[in-house]
């Protein structure tokens, strides 16, 4: 075996094995500290008090039994990724060896393949006697992947052109729609509905159009369907956040108009005020595209964003819904900024919009202790959330560092040229957050109101920024440089991620540290491929990581089990 | 177990699928014609299916100027059709048909995908051979020589690659490395 090979597979134990005991740490960690765990010693105080009797204490905890069973993330996620990695791991497997193996065969080998996962996680998941939801869950998914790597198969073994791409992503996608919906499993229905999304990006650029159609076909239905309030703002979210990618950020961005009028039809039939939220946030993306590109900029100039604008403000007067307002206050500040700031060439240089989008998520998470609602925090946070998360992630690349340290890209602070009112009002905005920021500090210091993890942020994505600007001005090597903040990038992610868990865990948000754990997989298995990636066999680096993340999953769910029945049997 | 039924249509659904796949393509290779066709190929990979060259053809650019109206109407169709006419080794371009030509011409159904630069883009779904994983690069010490495509054509102008042709002679890999 080369040499690489070997530091591969070290590389990779050794990143996986950490993840493993993060993992685990997480799990007790959150297990340990559980707010059931609270109530249960606070429930027996009562009982030996006599406040309350054991037909009481029992109903409270029979109460809050259920809720806390379903609440162990890590589990799920790592079966989930366990199961991706192996699924992946097999698709590439089948598709770089495929010269040792006869067509036929191996048609058939994966068709059964995937056909005998199909039948085992269904009876996994649905077994009467014994299930496994979680595990069963993964096995579907895994046969998903199994099947689309049997579609794939024929497709290259007949040599349909790469241009039909779409027709391979279409069918794999709407022939695992029903097996999300009949098997009520959610991460097949977003891997369809993700199929079909990429279907959509294929057919996109063969024809040329935009490709909105796909995502709003996608979604609509799964949110008029859903009861569930909180799984609804997850893909309102989603919607919302893809739909630059989606509508080809610069070109499209008047489909956000589409999407608003959507997002106000459902609102006005289902009256909840969710939906004239996420109106409000589709505004905001709707002025944010238009920093390369404003629509009818041509024909009725750079203000007509203060059309759909003042729309949606009147309606917000009307119904009283204070939250979209706050949004919508934000949409102008930052839709003049915009119009003020637009230059063609701004589009060129990512880490100038990307500066833009990070300033407006801090914001966001800002202000959204102000909001009173509890409900109405939501939008607010995942707005936020991802707007922070998304440019931290795309600057934790060492490529893109490098790209913005091109000469003719870095400006620095120097306020002269076409770039000085773009300049002078990106400063403006930092003076408004750094102003914000100290609001923060001193409200801190003096009623210990503030949260430590707003604080904390603030001031990290505040200085990646000056680093960004300023670093590149001193006159040191560029190589230097550029491995200073690919780490300083890289190490702000992490920090981020970790203390949004935390904070999550604080604030009792599930969906946030799902979400924040899934990232923080991506994040590890970004940094992985960096490293790993040429030096170890693709295929067999998915199937080990694969099979070893279902084996810990299988294992965390039988401890889950233990934990459980041991709990309940000291009740 | 509920849902007893339900994954055996999963399963019928999964074998249509498959069985559509493979029909569509055995129609064409067992009723096609055998067209060789001269080409060009780029080394490109593609994200699903690793190694594979691209190919590309006189036929998959419509260079001659169109018309403002025959340019519109080849963009709304969607369609257009290669009419092909045998020059001693290979089949060359005759012309472009707009309309479905008779039968006793040899022609190849193109989709049009987009206008660039001026330039009509067609694909015909032959535009793709599959190499073995890392065996591209064995190809590219090919370059330079005449590359042929040899490609069945069915009744309705349908187009499937049977092989590779360098020089005249079919693409071999060596798959005991």
């Amino acid at each position: 075996m080369e040499a690489a090979a070997i530091i591969g597979i070290f590389v990779s134990l050794l990143i996986l094995s950490s993840f493993i005991v993060g993992g685990i740490f997480l799990i007790f960690f959150l297990k340990k500290s559980s707010h059931r765990m609270w109530l249960l010693k606070e429930l027996t105080l009562w009982k030996n008090k006599q406040i309350i009797d054991s037909e009481s204490f029992d109903k409270i905890q029979e109460m809050y039994t259920p809720k806390q069973k379903e609440s162990i993330p890590p589990i799920k996620i790592i079966i989930s990724i366990g199961s991706i990695l192996l699924g992946i791991g097999l698709i590439l497997f089948i598709a770089s060896n495929w010269q040792f193996l006869s067509g036929q065969f191996k048609l058939l080998l994966t068709f059964i393949l995937s056909l005998v996962t199909l039948f085992i996680g269904y009876s996994l998941k649905f077994s009467k006697r014994r299930p496994y939801p979680i595990l069963g869950e993964g096995l579907l998914f895994v046969s998903t992947l199994i099947w689309g790597a049997t579609i794939i198969f024929l497709f290259q073994n007949y040599q349909v052109s790469s241009a039909n791409n779409y027709i391979l992503t279409l069918l794999w996608g709407a022939s695992i729609f029903p097996v999300a919906i009949w098997f009520k499993s959610e991460s097949i229905f977003y891997l369809s509905f993700f199929l079909l999304f990429l279907s959509g990006i294929f057919r996109g650029n063969l024809t040329e159009t935009p490709v909105y159609l796909y995502l709003l076909i996608g979604f609509i239905p799964f949110l008029l369907t859903s009861r569930d309030k909180k799984r609804k703002v997850i893909p309102c979210s989603i919607l919302a956040m893809l739909m630059p990618i989606f509508t080809r950020f610069e070109t499209y961005g008047i489909y956000y108009l589409l999407l608003l009028t959507i997002f106000l039809v459902i609102y006005f039939w289902k009256k909840e005020e969710m939906y004239l939220i996420f109106g409000s946030i589709s505004v905001f993306f709707y002025i944010l595209t238009s920093i390369t590109k404003p629509f009818l900029a041509q024909f009725v100039g750079h203000w007509f964003f203060i059309l759909p604008l003042a729309l949606v403000l009147y309606i917000v007067f009307w119904k009283k819904s204070v939250s979209s307002l706050f949004i919508l206050l934000f949409n102008f500040v930052i839709g003049l900024l915009v119009q003020f700031t637009y230059n063609a060439d701004v589009g060129k240089n990512v880490i100038s919009v990307v500066k833009i989008i990070f300033l407006i998520g801090l914001l966001y998470l800002l202000f959204e202790r102000y909001i009173k609602d509890k409900i109405m925090k939501l939008p607010f946070m995942v707005v936020g959330y991802f707007t922070m998360l998304i440019p931290a992630f795309v600057l934790s690349f060492y490529e893109i560092i490098q790209e913005t340290l091109d000469p003719k890209i870095v400006y620095g602070f120097l306020l002269y040229g076409k770039f000085a009112p773009y300049r002078i009002l990106s400063i403006i905005v930092l003076v408004i957050v750094l102003g914000t920021f100290c609001l923060r500090l001193l409200s801190k210091i003096t009623k210990e109101s503030g949260d430590i993890f707003l604080f904390i942020i603030s001031g990290l994505s505040l200085l990646s920024i000056l680093l960004l600007e300023l670093l590149p001005l001193l006159k040191l090597s560029n190589n230097f440089v550029l491995w200073f903040l690919t780490f300083y990038q890289n190490a702000f992610l992490l920090t981020f991620i970790l203390f949004t868990i935390f904070w999550a865990y604080k604030k009792c948000m599930n969906w946030l540290i799902n979400m924040s754990l899934v990232v923080f997989l991506i994040f590890v298995i970004m940094r992985y491929f960096d490293v790993v990636w040429k030096l170890l066999d693709r295929s067999l680096f998915f199937i080990l990581g694969g099979i070893i993340l279902l084996g810990i999953g299988t294992f965390m769910e039988k401890l889950r089990r233990k934990l459980v029945g041991d709990e309940h049997h000291e009740e | 177990m509920k849902n007893k039924y339900l994954i055996w249509i999963v399963v019928l659904l999964w074998i249509t699928v498959l069985s559509v796949i493979i029909f569509k393509h055995n129609e064409i290779t067992t009723h096609g014609k055998i067209v060789i066709l001269k080409t060009e190929p780029v080394d490109p990979r593609d994200p699903f299916r690793g190694d594979y060259l691209n190919l590309q053809y006189d036929i998959s650019t419509i260079a001659d100027p169109l018309t403002e109206i025959q340019k519109k109407e080849v963009l709304q169709s969607r369609k257009i059709y290669a009419v092909l006419k045998k020059e001693d080794y290979y089949y060359v371009l005759d012309h472009f048909s707009t309309t479905k030509p008779n039968k006793n011409v040899t022609y190849i159904r193109g989709g049009v995908w987009g206008d660039l630069s001026n330039m009509i883009r067609v694909q015909y779904n032959i535009e793709s051979y599959f190499v073995p994983e890392g065996k591209g690069i064995e190809l590219q010490t090919h370059l330079g020589k005449d590359m042929f495509v040899e490609v069945y054509v069915d009744e309705m102008g349908e187009a499937a690659i049977k092989t590779l042709l360098i020089g005249k002679e079919p693409v071999k890999f060596d798959t005991n490395q």
